[in-house]
Parts: structure tokens; C-alpha cells; sequence
């Protein structure tokens, strides 16, 4: 099989859902209700969220969603944005490097990333972690992490994935990635010419990928940040009491300095390695 | 214990992270001697591949990761802004150059950061800080390059790419070896688990270590020889995998007590 892509051209959205619906009619995934715009919190009551988007993230029962976001733009007038939010597929998927327990996590040939629900279970859930787009979603009462899944059983049966199938104004497209990459490139063509700041996100090293006539966050796509795991951690070290220093008196960059002098600190550690031409001098090696 | 960072101290760091991490996976702009051709040879020899006084970072490049990093600073009020007012003023006036800061850091040389510091009269960690992030965001997208993880044949107190010290080490899940990360380019490597990797020293008598709790994956291993430590983290006893420049932030109530007891 050659490798596939879907590319969702945004300029043709119409905000209609459909995408979303069909996949979850394909999966057999059910409603969700009405939730606080909280990611992963399901809390049983109908309460307006301000947005048509619904439910307000991802989760293990929604692997695509379409995103709202609307703004006031600067010409006074409501600008409003949307486009449906899922899995990349990435290339080389970090959710795959993240993931303990070998075979859970399959690239498949169309280009695809599938999680095998079978395997998977009852770990760390660092396919979360890794994810630089925090996709995979994970249900805690199975313990078992999902996305979206390429639909790959419709794709290996040559047929095109169920949002694609759906959409009424053709703005998810799916065929071989070639294709799919002139496609994309000759549309953003046509549209830079009325809409400057039109882009492919998150690039050509994915399996799905977008043309936005605006900044990604605008429609609140994240851009990929590498870094999720580490600030996890980072966050997770953070004192549950007050810091030592006082308010407004604190300077990151010199705490280190407090605790005994980064500069010299480093300045040891670096000095013990080379001798003063910069020579390594290292116990005889 | 453990959970003492202050708010402000990891959101900033976190910051930083994730500038170095797309920065360095941009790969643009970014020349070093001698080239991969060449780094297995040097290796044989007990070389790091890098030379670093040859590093040529791209001009542009730099300025623009030296702009986010600032403003970064600026954003988390990491730095006083009478001293970052100095730092442009000489970087305007020529007497700071951003390519001579990553070269002499890459190199180790502390000579250079004590004298500019003085001449200047800009605190020494402002300029290292800023030396240090720029240097490893070009470095470590060189070492990616570096076929082999935890390349097991260096066994060397230095980093196998940029000639550098570890910052700390990890017994890695599998079968619990020692592994050593660079302290500027994150380069992974392999080391004897009974040896001081900053003095060689591989007598066990001066070789302990001490935990602040006994169930802690985190130790600090001492050598009573040279008085050095390394942090350790024991990756069997945590969940997923260790990033050890995370670690080494996350841990720095560490670096407070083995420096209390003597050791630097």
C-alpha cells in the first residue's frame, strides 16, 4: 500500500460536525454529555459552555472534535474559527517512543497510527506524555489509552476514513500522501493571495495535516511543544508550601545562585574537566 | 522535601526546555568540525567528536533563539532588568559576542566567563545561563547525529560529543546501568557503576553514596577523593522513562545538601 494522508483543507470547513459524528457512529463510541470546558472532566450537567464546541476536549469517546474558538477581530466584527482537532500521525510517533509494552503502538504502512487496544493497559500512560499535541486520552476505568485510529480497517479495505467519507463540503480529503502534499500546496497557493498568513500545520512530516488561513492558535490547534513530559515533572517538584523568598524578590535565575553559587557551582564542575588550554586531561586516557 | 521548587523557577525552566527542544529540532543554522564522517575516528582516540573552538553557530540563528530565551527571562522576571539593560549595552558595543559565548562554554573555558564577568561587571550567571542555553540547543541537535544510544564503548568521564562533564546519571530500567548525561549537550553514555567520573577514582572505599530517604530513587553518589558528587536517579523504582536535564531541575534540594556536607 502506498502511504496515505489526510489533508483537511480549513477554507472549505463549514463548522458542521458531521466529521465528528461519523466517527463516532464508525467506532461505536457514544455521546458525551455536556461537560465544563475541562479536558477529561465529565461532570453530569447541561451547563452552556459559551461555544459550540462540545464536549470541551478529546477524550477516550471523541477522537475527532471539531474546534470553536471566535474572537473579536480588529475590525470590530466577530471572526469565528473552526476546523476539526485529532491525531497527526506522526512520521516518527514520540507516543510510540513513550510507550513501555511493545506492539501497542503500530505506524502502519498507510501511514497511520494505531493504538492496539488489546495490548495496551495499565501503565504510565506516557504515550500522554510523549504526545507533543497531547492527543491520546486515556479512559481510567479500562486504563487503556485512545485516538484516533486512521480507520484503518476501512483504509486497508481501500475505502477512505469515516470523517472523510462524511464531510459534506469535501474539506477532509484522504489519497496518497504525494497527492495529498500538491493538493495542499497548490490551494495554499490560491489562498495566500487573499489570506497572507495562511499555513500547513503542522507540516508535510505528518499523516494529517491542515491548511489554515490563520495562526494555529487561532484555532486552537497546539503547536507541538517536545517539552510536555519534562514540565509534567517540573510542575510535579513544585512546593506545596510557600517559597523561601519573598514575593516579587525572587529571581529564577539567580536561585540557583542562592543554593551555593551557580556561576562558581559550574565554574568548578567545568574547571575539573580541562586543564587550562582546554586540553581534556582525564586520568590517563 | 522533594517538592520544593518555587512556581515561578519551573515554569520558567519549563519555558526554557521547550525553546532548546524546538529550537534544537529545527536543526537550521548549525556548522561544527569535524564532521560525522570523522566522529568514530576521534572517538578510537578517546576524542569527542566536536572540536569546540571550531563551532560556528549561524549568526541569525543565534540572535533569534538568543530573542526568545530573553524574552522568556523578561516574561518570569528570571534576571534584573538593570542587568539585562548591560548585557545589550555590550553586546551592542562588541564586547559580548553571542558565537564566542557558546564556543569558550562548549570549551569549558572558565577563564573567559571570570574575566568578562569582571571586566564587565555582569554577573556571572547571567552570562553562563545564556551561554549554556544557546550552546546546547546547537549541541544537542549535533548529537543527535550520534549513531548508537548510550554509546556503550566510550566509558569515559566526558561527554562523547562535546568533551563535557556529566550533570548527572541514571541506572537505566533494563539492567540497571550506569548512564551519564551531559551537562551541555544531553549526549546519553554508558559508565562503570564503582568509579568517580570526574576523577577516575575506582577504589570502593571512597566511593558511597547517600539518599535522603531510603525508598528515593534519587542518590547522590560522592567520591571522598576529589569531593565531587553526581546525582543518580534509579529509573527501575520510577514510572517511565528519566529525562535527566528535567531530573537534574527537579532535584535541586540535592545539589543544597551535598554541597552542605563538602561536597561541589
Amino acid at each position: 500500500m502506498t502511504e496515505k494522508a489526510i489533508f483537511i483543507d480549513t477554507s472549505k470547513c463549514i463548522g458542521c460536525r458531521a466529521c465528528q459524528v461519523a466517527c463516532k457512529q464508525w467506532w461505536g463510541l457514544p455521546a458525551e454529555l455536556p461537560a465544563e470546558n475541562v479536558a477529561g472532566s465529565v461532570q453530569f450537567q447541561y451547563k452552556f459552555s459559551g461555544s459550540y464546541q462540545n464536549p470541551g476536549d478529546l477524550s477516550h469517546q471523541t477522537w475527532n472534535l471539531v474546534r470553536f474558538k471566535e474572537e473579536a477581530g480588529s475590525d470590530g466584527k466577530m471572526k469565528w474559527f473552526f476546523t476539526p482537532d485529532r491525531c497527526r500521525h506522526c512520521k516518527n510517533p514520540p507516543c510510540q517512543e513513550g510507550c513501555p509494552v511493545p506492539g501497542v503502538i503500530v505506524k502502519d504502512e498507510s501511514g497511520g497510527v494505531y493504538y492496539n487496544v488489546e495490548k495496551c493497559g495499565d501503565c504510565a500512560k506516557q504515550c500522554a506524555e510523549y504526545c507533543p499535541f497531547g492527543i491520546p486520552k486515556f479512559d481510567g476505568d479500562i486504563r487503556r489509552a485512545f485516538k484516533c485510529r486512521f480507520c484503518i480497517d476501512r483504509v486497508h479495505e481501500g475505502k477512505t476514513p469515516a470523517c472523510v467519507k462524511t464531510c459534506p463540503p469535501g474539506a477532509i480529503q484522504f489519497g496518497d500522501k504525494t497527492e495529498m502534499m500538491d493538493k495542499a500546496q497548490a490551494r495554499l497557493a490560491v489562498i495566500q493571495t487573499d489570506n497572507p498568513e495562511a499555513n500547513i500545520y503542522p507540516g508535510f512530516d505528518y499523516n494529517n495535516f491542515w491548511l489554515l488561513l490563520y495562526a494555529p492558535e487561532k484555532y486552537s490547534l497546539a503547536q507541538a511543544d517536545f517539552t510536555r513530559k519534562e514540565k509534567a515533572r517540573l510542575a510535579a517538584a513544585r512546593t506545596s508550601r510557600k517559597p523561601f523568598t519573598v514575593a516579587g524578590f525572587f529571581k529564577p535565575l539567580t536561585y540557583l545562585g542562592m543554593l551555593g553559587g551557580l556561576g562558581l557551582a559550574f565554574f568548578r564542575r567545568v574547571d575539573a574537566g580541562k586543564n587550562p588550554e582546554g586540553k581534556i586531561d582525564r586520568h590517563g586516557k | 522535601m522533594e517538592n520544593n521548587l518555587p512556581r515561578e523557577f519551573s515554569d520558567f525552566q519549563g519555558g526554557i526546555l521547550e525553546i532548546r527542544s524546538r529550537l534544537a529540532a529545527g536543526k537550521r543554522g548549525l556548522r561544527a568540525e569535524p564532521g560525522p564522517d570523522q566522529a568514530e575516528e576521534r572517538l578510537k582516540q578517546g576524542l569527542p567528536w566536536l572540536e569546540a573552538e571550531t563551532l560556528n553557530p549561524d549568526g541569525d540563528f543565534l540572535e533569534m533563539a538568543f530573542q526568545e530565551i530573553l524574552a522568556m527571562v523578561k516574561k518570569h522576571g528570571a534576571a534584573g532588568e538593570e542587568e539585562l539593560q548591560r548585557l545589550e549595552e555590550l553586546r551592542q558595543g562588541g564586547r559580548i559576542e553571542l558565537a564566542e559565548l557558546v564556543r569558550k562554554i562548549a570549551a569549558g573555558n572558565a577563564e573567559y566567563f571570570k574575566k568578562t564577568s569582571a571586566a564587565t561587571g555582569l554577573a556571572p550567571e547571567i552570562l553562563v545561563f545564556f551561554a549554556e542555553n544557546l550552546a546546547r540547543i546547537f549541541l544537542s541537535a549535533q548529537a543527535e547525529g550520534l549513531p548508537g544510544k548510550y554509546s556503550s564503548a566510550w566509558l569515559r568521564g566526558y561527554c562523547p560529543v562535546c568533551g563535557n562533564e556529566p550533570r548527572m546519571a541514571k541506572l537505566e530500567r533494563q539492567q540497571g546501568k550506569r548512564v551519564l548525561a551531559c551537562s551541555l549537550c544531553d549526549t546519553l553514555w554508558v559508565f562503570r557503576r564503582v568509579e568517580c567520573p570526574y576523577c577516575g577514582n575506582s577504589n570502593p572505599r571512597d566511593l558511597r553514596f547517600f539518599q535522603v530517604k531510603g525508598e528515593s530513587p534519587y542518590r547522590v553518589d560522592v567520591c571522598e577523593k576529589c569531593k565531587r558528587y553526581i546525582k543518580t536517579v534509579d529509573e527501575r523504582k520510577i514510572e517511565g522513562e528519566a529525562i535527566l536535564r528535567t531530573e537534574d531541575l527537579a532535584t535541586i534540594y540535592l545539589d543544597e545538601i551535598a554541597r552542605k556536607e563538602g561536597y561541589r
